[in-house]
């Protein structure tokens, strides 16, 4: 096993090529990074984030710069807890306030760097675009397609007939 | 043009002789059923007046909400120098929701309310199936348990 680095900062490398230098501190809310720097020790050379773009690693080395010193969540905590509300603190929604694509970018970093609470706070965002809508409302926001019969609709509207009623 | 002869003539006054107890008896129905329907029209004027005072907090509530969930990308020097990019950004696409894996799907159903994820399943057959048969999140409600 390596032993520990006091490394201050780490060299993160987007898909399209670009060096971003940061924090040991703040790259480490990734899990992702954190153990691989645990497991290598000293890291001199760029790690190769291959799924995310230089903008979409900005953005969420900025998310990270923010949250550098919140308390990381136990491993074992129990998913239910982080899972009740669907409130989004006040830079958080300033932060997630980005164009559709750019927000389906930081979902999926969040998920390939495994941050959990940037993952959630963007899972968190689409809940909340979702919030209240129509099914045509959310079709035209998601672009999905109504492949039922009106046989199936029917059907559907039929088993969801006794939440109507309340 | 035709030629008026008297037989014409008399021909018309008669029409016009037969014709008038019939208009008159017409104009008569009509204000009879106009005196009729007025307190049915009342009575609709009041529903309808009603029905926008009660729907009126909820369409501004909707047009809020709608204004709030459109976002505003937010927008850097950058763009401002290259026109194109700046276009492209404040176009407006929709989320690539059926894009996410399936696991990420998940938890963005378990942060939704019931009502929500009842909506969600009119979508379409493929999210009506992760709801109902992989999520399993309406299955308490279903059971009652």
């Amino acid at each position: 096993m390596a032993t520990p680095s006091t490394q201050a900062t780490v060299k993160l490398q987007s898909n399209d090529n670009v060096v971003i230098e940061v924090e040991r501190a703040i790259a480490e809310r990734s899990v992702l990074i954190k153990n691989m720097l645990e497991d290598c020790g000293e890291v001199t050379d760029a790690i190769p984030i291959s799924n995310v773009n230089e903008s979409i690693l900005r953005k969420v080395i900025e998310w990270c710069e923010h949250h550098k010193n919140d308390p990381v969540a136990a491993e074992n905590e129990n998913d239910d807890s982080r899972k009740k509300t669907t409130d989004i603190d006040e830079w958080d929604q300033k932060f997630m306030n980005v164009d559709q694509e750019m927000l389906f970018e930081i979902i999926l970093a969040a998920n390939f760097l495994d941050i959990k609470p940037l993952l959630d706070t963007g899972c968190k965002t689409v809940a909340n675009m979702i919030k209240g809508k129509s099914p045509e409302e959310i079709r035209k926001l998601f672009n999905i397609q109504n492949d039922f019969t009106p046989e199936e609709e029917e059907q559907i509207r039929r088993e969801n007939e006794w939440a109507e009623d309340r | 043009m035709p030629t008026i002869t008297i037989m014409n003539l008399r021909h018309e006054r008669t029409k016009i002789t037969k014709r008038k107890p019939q208009a008159k008896r017409t104009a008569q129905y009509q204000r009879n059923r106009i005196a009729k329907l007025e307190p049915k029209a009342k009575e609709m004027t009041q529903y309808y007046q009603n029905l926008i005072a009660k729907l009126e907090p909820k369409a501004k509530e909707t047009t809020q909400y709608r204004r709030e969930s459109i976002t505003m990308p937010e927008l850097k020097s950058e763009d401002l120098n290259n026109r194109r990019r700046f276009v492209l950004r404040l176009k407006i696409k929709p989320f690539p929701f059926l894009k996410l894996p399936l696991e990420l799907r998940t938890e963005i159903f378990e942060y939704c309310s019931c009502i929500d994820l009842l909506v969600l399943t009119r979508l379409c057959r493929q999210i009506y199936f992760e709801i109902n048969m992989i999520s399993g999140l309406l299955d308490p409600i279903r059971t009652g348990k």
